[in-house]
C-alpha cells in the first residue's frame, strides 16, 4: 500500500487501486460460468457406491424381488409411475432398451397411489396393493411393457434410498451391483447415444 | 391500440434517454458545448413523460382485461379485485422492469427538480449518468422483456396473478423496493460526476447526502414491508429467509448504510474521499446484481421471477459496462484523493470508519453465503446449499461489535479521541445490562401444561443489553442536548430517531427469538389448546366463498385468565384458500397484534378419520411488531435527516457553517474550517443561482 | 486509548469467533432456545417404538424435531426449508426424520442418513470440511484482515499535504482578508 508521491499526485496509479475491479471481475466470471448450470439439478451421491439393499413385491407376481438379485447382470434400475407424464414420453425409449441384449430391465413403479388418493391408508394394505397392481398392469398393458421384472414401492421408501426427487428417473447398475450413472427425468435419445449407450458398452 | 402506444413511447423514451446520456455529459467536458449542459433537465422530464405513458398502457392493457397482450394473460384473469389488477403490473419480470425504468425517470426528474443550488456541470453529469442507466434497461426491454408483446388469437380469459401476490402488501413492497435500489443510482451518478471532474469535496457530499438517506430510506421500507408480508401470508410466522432475493436487497442496504456514514465524514472533515466513492459505485452495484441474481436463473428462490438465461446475459454484459466502468475511473482517480489525513483512534471518524468496516465484511459474507453454492458448482466441486443457519452464525456476530460500536461513536467528538466521553455513557450502558438480565431471567411467557416454553439465554442478555443501551444513551443524549442553547437541525434528530428504529428492531429480533412459544396440535369442534397462558377454542369451521377463491375458514375463540375465571378476548379466523387458478392452497394467518406481542394462528389441512380435526399452528409471539416498529422509526429517522435545512442551503452561504448540532460541548475550533473555506470558495465560483 | 480499542476490538472478535464456533444444539444464534430435560425417555436406537406418523409430536420429539428440521432443505422445492414444505416429498422425508428421531438417531446420524442419499444439498448448514473453509471462516478472516488494514492507515505518518498552487495561495490570502 505505497502513497503516490507527493508532488505528482495520479501518476503512480497503487495497485490497491485495482482491487475492487479485479474482485469484481473475479465475481462475473463465476455469475457466467453460473448461467450455464442448472441449480435445480442435483447429482447423486450414489454413483460409485453400492446400490441400495431393498425387498419389494413383485407386481403382479409371486413374491419379492431382493436387490441381492442385481448381482451378475447390468441393470437399468427405472423409477416410473401411471400419473407421471415424463415417464410417457420416456416409455418408446424404454421399450427400444429392452431389446438390448445383456441389460436386464427392472422397473419400480413409486408411490402409485398418491398421498391424496390413500387419504390416511396404510400404503402397505392388502387393498392398496391389488389397487396399484391393477392399474400398474393395465397401463404396461396399453403402453408396452419394457421391465424384465417390476416392483411396487408403495410407501416411496426404496426410492428415498435412490435418493429419488423426482418422476422418472433412471439408474444404471452394474454386475457388481455399483450404481453408474443416474439420469433425472425423462430419457431422450440424446442422454441414451450420449452417456448411456457408451457407458453400457464400457461396463465389463 | 394503447399497447402499441405504450410500445412507441418505451421506444421514443429510449432515444431521449441516449440524448440525455450523451449530451449533457458531453457538455460538462467540453467548453465548446457548455450549452448541452442546459439540456438534461428538459430531456429528464421528457423521459419521465414517455415512460408514464407507456405504464399508463400498460395499466390500461390490465384494467380492460385485454388478454391479446401476452403479460396481462399471464398475471391477471376476469375475476382478479381491481387493486391487484394495478399491482400485477409489476408482478412479473417485464413489468417490473417496466417499474424501475418509472422509478429511475422519477429519481431524474426529482433531482432535475430540486438542485437548483447545485453547479449546473454536477447536474449535467448527474442527470447524464442516470440517462445512461436508463438506456441499458430500456434496451434490455425492448429487446428481451417487451411486456406490451401480443398474442393473436387473444384468450378469453387470463391464467391468474399468482395468488400468493394477491396482497395489500405485495401491492406496495415492490414500488417502495425499487424507490430505493433506483434511488441508490442517484448516489451512483454523484460518484460518477465527481469521477469524470475529479472534483470531490466536502460541498459535493453535502449535496449527495440527501439523495442518498432518501434512498436509503426506501429500501428500508421496501425491505421491511417485503418482511412484513412474509410474516404475515407464508402462515409460518417467519420474517427473514436469507433467501437469495432477500439478500440481494439486504446488501445493497448495508453498504449504502455504510454510504450514509461515510458521506457524512466526507462532507464535515472532508476525509474517506475514495472511500465513500468506492461505497456509492458498491451500493448501486449490488443494486444491479440483485437485478441479475433475480432474473437469471443462477440460484434457486421461491421469489425469483420466471428465469431466462438469455436475460442473465443482457444484465451481466450490462452490470459490467457498469461497474467495470465506473471502477476503472475509480481505479484512476482515486490515488489523489487518498492523501487525507488519518483518523484518530478513538475519534468520530474512527469509529465511523469501524462502522463502514463492519457492514461492508458483513455485505461480503452475505455475498459469499448466497454466491457459494453457485461457485462451487463452477468449480464443479459438487452441489451444496446454504442457508438461515450459515447465516445467522455468521451475520448476526458480525453486527454485534456494530451496535457496540454505536453508542460511543455517537457521543465522542470529531478529530480528537475523549473517552471521557464514553465514560458518560458507560452507566446507561450498565442500567441496560442490568434489565436485560432480569429480562431474560423473567421475560418468559406463562408456562403452558405439556409443553416447554423457552427461557432467555445470553443471547437474550446480549441483545437486550446492545438495544437497551442505544435506547438509553439516545434518551440521554437529547436530554443534553436539550438543555444547551439552540436547537438541532433535522439532521441530528433524525439521527436520534433511526437509531432508536435499530435499537428497537434488535430488542424484537431478540424478543421474539427468546421468548416465542409454537403449538402444533390437532383440533376437532370445541377442542381447546393453551399457548402461553391464553386458550384456543376451535368453535367452527366452514366453507367461505370469496371474489377468486373458495376458502375454508375456522373460527377460534380466545380466552384470556386463569382456568375457572376466564374471559373472552376476541375470535380469530384463519383461513385456507384455494384460488381458482392454482393447485397450491394459500394460507391465510389470524393474527391478533399488539404493541407487546402477536398472538398467530394458521390453519392446516383437515385430517383424516372420526371425528373430523383440523391441524393447527399457534404461536406466541412477543414483541415481533418491534421489528417493523424499528425499521419505521429508521424510515422517520431517514426522512428527518434527508429534509434539514442545511443540505437545501444556498452554497454562498455554506461558507459560514452554521452552528448545526454535535453532541458534547467543546468541540474544538479545529473542524477543518480552512479546507471546507477552500471548498465553498470553489463552490461560490461554480454556483448557479 | 490505542489499548482500549484493541481490546474491544479483540473482544467482539472473540465473541464472534465464539457464536460461529458454537456447537451447543439451539442455544447458538437461537435466541437461547432451552434444550427439554426430557432426553431420557427416547428409545434406544433399534427398539423401534415408533409413533403412528400423523400422531402430534411429544414434547422431546418436537424439540429435535424443530432443531434439525429448520437445517433441511426441501429438495424439490424453490428454496424452503423440509419443516415448512407442503410437496409430497418432503411430506415423506419429515415422516423419516421423524421416525429416526423416534429411533433415538443422532442429529449426526440423521444428517448422513440424508446426505448419504441427495448429497450435500439437503443440508443448509454446510459442513465444516475443506471445500467449505472459505465459507465458514472467510467473512471472520476477512474481518481481521480488513481490521488490520484500517489499523496500519491509521498509524501511518500523516503524508505532507500538497504544497498549494499560486493561485489557490492567493485566493487564500484574499480569504483571510476579506
Amino acid at each position: 500500500m505505497s502513497a503516490p508521491s507527493v508532488n505528482a499526485p495520479s501518476q503512480r496509479m497503487p495497485r490497491w487501486v485495482f482491487a475492487p475491479l479485479a474482485l469484481f471481475l473475479g465475481m462475473v466470471a463465476f455469475l457466467a460460468v453460473g448461467l450455464t448450470r442448472n441449480p435445480q439439478e442435483i447429482p447423486s451421491p450414489l454413483i460409485g457406491r453400492p446400490a441400495p439393499a431393498f425387498q419389494l413385491p413383485v407386481v403382479g407376481g409371486p413374491g419379492v424381488f431382493n436387490a441381492a438379485q442385481f448381482k451378475g447382470q447390468v441393470t437399468l434400475v427405472n423409477l416410473w409411475a401411471t400419473w407421471c407424464a415424463g415417464c410417457k414420453d420416456e416409455h418408446p425409449i424404454l421399450m427400444a432398451l429392452s431389446l438390448q441384449p445383456g441389460l436386464q430391465m427392472l422397473g419400480i413403479n413409486y408411490k402409485e397411489l398418491q398421498a391424496s388418493e390413500l387419504s390416511g391408508q396404510d400404503p402397505q394394505s392388502a387393498e392398496a396393493l391389488q389397487k396399484a397392481t391393477a392399474r400398474s398392469q393395465a397401463w404396461l398393458q396399453k403402453n408396452g411393457q419394457p421391465f424384465g421384472v417390476n416392483l411396487l414401492d408403495m410407501d416411496g421408501r426404496v426410492g428415498m434410498d435412490f435418493g429419488v426427487y423426482g418422476l422418472p428417473e433412471t439408474y444404471l447398475v452394474d454386475r457388481a451391483g455399483v450404481v453408474r450413472f443416474k439420469h433425472a427425468g425423462a430419457l431422450t435419445p440424446e442422454v441414451v447415444q450420449h452417456q448411456l449407450l457408451p457407458l453400457l458398452r464400457s461396463l465389463p | 391500440m394503447w399497447p402499441e402506444v405504450g410500445h412507441m413511447a418505451l421506444i421514443m423514451a429510449a432515444w431521449v434517454a441516449v440524448l440525455q446520456a450523451v449530451l449533457p455529459l458531453w457538455g460538462s467536458l467540453s467548453a465548446r458545448r457548455a450549452g448541452w449542459q442546459a439540456l438534461a433537465r428538459p430531456l429528464a422530464v421528457l423521459q419521465l413523460v414517455l415512460i408514464v405513458l407507456a405504464f399508463g398502457a400498460l395499466w390500461h392493457a390490465f384494467f380492460v382485461h385485454d388478454f391479446s397482450v401476452k403479460y396481462v394473460a399471464h398475471h391477471s384473469n376476469t375475476l382478479l379485485p381491481t387493486p391487484y389488477r394495478l399491482s400485477a403490473i409489476w408482478a412479473g419480470h417485464e413489468g417490473s422492469l417496466l417499474l424501475w425504468v418509472l422509478m429511475l425517470a422519477l429519481w431524474s426528474v426529482a433531482v432535475a427538480t430540486f438542485s437548483r443550488r447545485l453547479p449546473q456541470a454536477l447536474v449535467a453529469q448527474v442527470l447524464g449518468v442516470m440517462g445512461a442507466v436508463s438506456v441499458g434497461f430500456l434496451t434490455f426491454i425492448l429487446t428481451l422483456s417487451n411486456p406490451f408483446a401480443r398474442q393473436f388469437p387473444a384468450p378469453s380469459e387470463g391464467r391468474d396473478l399468482t395468488p400468493l401476490l394477491q396482497d395489500p402488501g405485495l401491492v406496495i413492497h415492490p414500488p417502495m423496493l425499487y424507490m430505493g435500489y433506483v434511488g441508490l443510482s442517484v448516489a451512483f451518478a454523484f460518484a460518477m460526476a465527481a469521477l469524470l471532474s475529479g472534483r470531490l469535496d466536502a460541498a459535493w457530499a453535502r449535496w449527495a447526502r440527501p439523495w442518498t438517506v432518501a434512498a436509503w430510506g426506501f429500501l428500508t421500507l421496501g425491505i421491511a414491508l417485503g418482511s412484513w408480508w412474509a410474516y404475515y401470508e407464508l402462515g409460518w410466522g417467519g420474517w427473514w429467509f436469507w433467501d437469495p432475493v432477500e439478500n440481494a436487497s439486504l446488501m445493497p442496504w448495508l453498504v449504502a448504510t455504510a454510504l450514509i456514514h461515510s458521506l457524512m465524514v466526507t462532507d464535515k472533515r472532508d476525509q474517506f474521499k475514495a472511500w465513500t466513492v468506492l461505497l456509492a459505485i458498491g451500493a448501486f452495484s449490488l443494486s444491479l446484481l440483485g437485478t441479475f441474481l433475480v432474473r437469471s436463473g443462477v440460484l434457486t428462490s421461491v421469489h425469483a421471477f420466471a428465469t431466462d438465461p438469455g436475460r442473465g446475459v443482457f444484465i451481466l454484459l450490462f452490470l459490467v459496462v457498469v461497474v467495470g466502468v465506473s471502477l476503472t475511473l475509480f481505479a484512476w482517480r482515486a490515488p489523489q484523493w487518498a492523501h487525507a489525513s488519518q483518523p484518530v483512534a478513538g475519534s468520530r471518524e474512527s469509529f465511523l470508519l469501524l462502522n463502514s468496516v463492519l457492514l461492508v465484511v458483513a455485505m461480503a459474507a452475505v455475498l459469499l453465503g448466497t454466491l457459494y453454492p453457485l461457485i462451487i458448482d463452477a468449480l464443479n466441486l459438487g452441489k451444496l446449499s446454504v442457508g438461515p443457519p450459515y447465516f445467522d452464525r455468521v451475520f448476526v456476530p458480525l453486527m454485534v461489535p456494530l451496535l457496540l460500536a454505536m453508542v460511543p461513536g455517537t457521543v465522542v467528538p470529531w478529530h480528537v479521541a475523549r473517552w471521557a466521553a464514553v465514560r458518560s455513557v458507560l452507566v446507561p450502558g450498565a442500567l441496560a445490562l442490568l434489565a436485560a438480565s432480569a429480562w431474560a431471567t423473567w421475560g418468559a411467557a406463562p408456562q403452558d401444561a405439556g409443553a416447554v416454553t423457552t427461557a432467555g439465554g445470553w443471547l437474550t442478555v446480549m441483545g437486550g443489553t446492545l438495544g437497551g443501551w442505544i435506547v438509553l444513551s439516545g434518551a440521554w443524549q437529547i436530554v443534553q442536548r436539550l438543555r444547551l442553547p439552540g436547537s438541532p437541525g433535522l439532521a441530528w434528530w433524525g439521527m436520534q430517531v433511526a437509531h432508536l428504529g435499530v435499537a428497537v428492531l434488535v430488542l424484537g429480533i431478540t424478543g421474539v427469538k427468546s421468548f416465542q412459544v409454537e403449538r402444533d396440535v390437532r383440533l376437532g369442534l370445541g377442542d381447546s389448546v393453551t399457548v402461553a397462558g391464553v386458550r384456543y377454542q376451535l368453535i367452527g369451521v366452514d366453507n367461505h366463498l370469496g371474489p377468486n377463491y373458495l376458502a375454508l375458514r375456522a373460527q377460534m375463540k380466545v380466552f384470556e385468565g386463569e382456568p375457572g375465571n376466564e374471559r373472552e378476548v376476541g375470535t380469530l379466523r384463519p383461513e385456507k384458500r384455494r384460488y381458482v387458478s392454482s393447485a397450491m392452497p394459500m394460507t391465510e394467518a389470524a393474527i391478533d397484534r399488539n404493541l407487546w406481542r402477536d398472538r398467530y394462528v394458521s390453519l392446516g389441512e383437515p385430517l383424516a378419520g372420526e371425528p373430523p380435526q383440523w391441524s393447527f399452528r399457534v404461536y406466541h409471539k412477543p414483541y415481533v411488531s418491534w421489528i417493523w416498529l424499528g425499521a419505521v422509526f429508521m424510515v422517520l429517522g431517514g426522512g428527518l435527516a434527508a429534509l434539514d435545512r442545511r443540505y437545501r442551503q444556498a452554497a454562498s452561504s455554506a461558507r459560514a457553517p452554521s452552528a448545526h448540532a454535535d453532541k458534547g460541548a467543546g468541540v474544538s475550533a479545529l473542524r477543518g474550517a480552512a479546507p471546507a473555506a477552500l471548498g465553498s470558495a470553489g463552490v461560490a465560483k461554480g454556483a448557479v443561482a | 486509548m490505542t489499548r482500549a480499542v484493541m481490546a474491544w476490538v479483540l473482544a467482539s472478535v472473540g465473541l464472534w469467533g465464539s457464536c460461529v464456533g458454537a456447537q451447543v444444539p439451539g442455544s447458538a444464534a437461537h435466541g437461547g432456545v432451552a434444550m427439554p430435560q426430557v432426553q431420557a425417555a427416547l428409545p434406544n436406537a433399534g427398539a423401534a417404538v415408533v409413533a403412528h406418523p400423523d400422531a402430534p409430536m411429544s414434547v422431546a420429539v418436537k424439540a429435535r424435531w424443530d432443531h434439525i428440521a429448520a437445517e433441511l432443505r426441501c429438495l424439490v422445492c424453490q428454496n424452503e426449508s423440509l419443516a415448512s414444505s407442503n410437496a409430497e416429498l418432503a411430506v415423506d422425508l419429515r415422516r423419516e426424520v421423524r421416525s429416526l428421531i423416534e429411533q433415538g438417531q443422532s442429529d449426526a446420524d440423521i444428517r448422513s442418513f440424508l446426505v448419504s442419499r441427495y448429497g450435500d444439498f439437503v443440508l443448509y448448514k454446510p459442513e465444516v470440511k475443506p471445500v467449505t473453509w472459505l465459507l465458514w471462516f472467510g467473512p471472520f478472516a476477512l474481518l481481521l484482515g480488513a481490521l488490520a488494514v484500517a489499523w496500519r492507515w491509521m498509524r501511518r505518518t500523516p503524508a505532507a499535504p500538497e504544497p498549494l498552487t499560486d493561485t489557490e495561495r492567493e485566493r487564500v490570502r484574499q480569504l483571510l482578508e476579506s
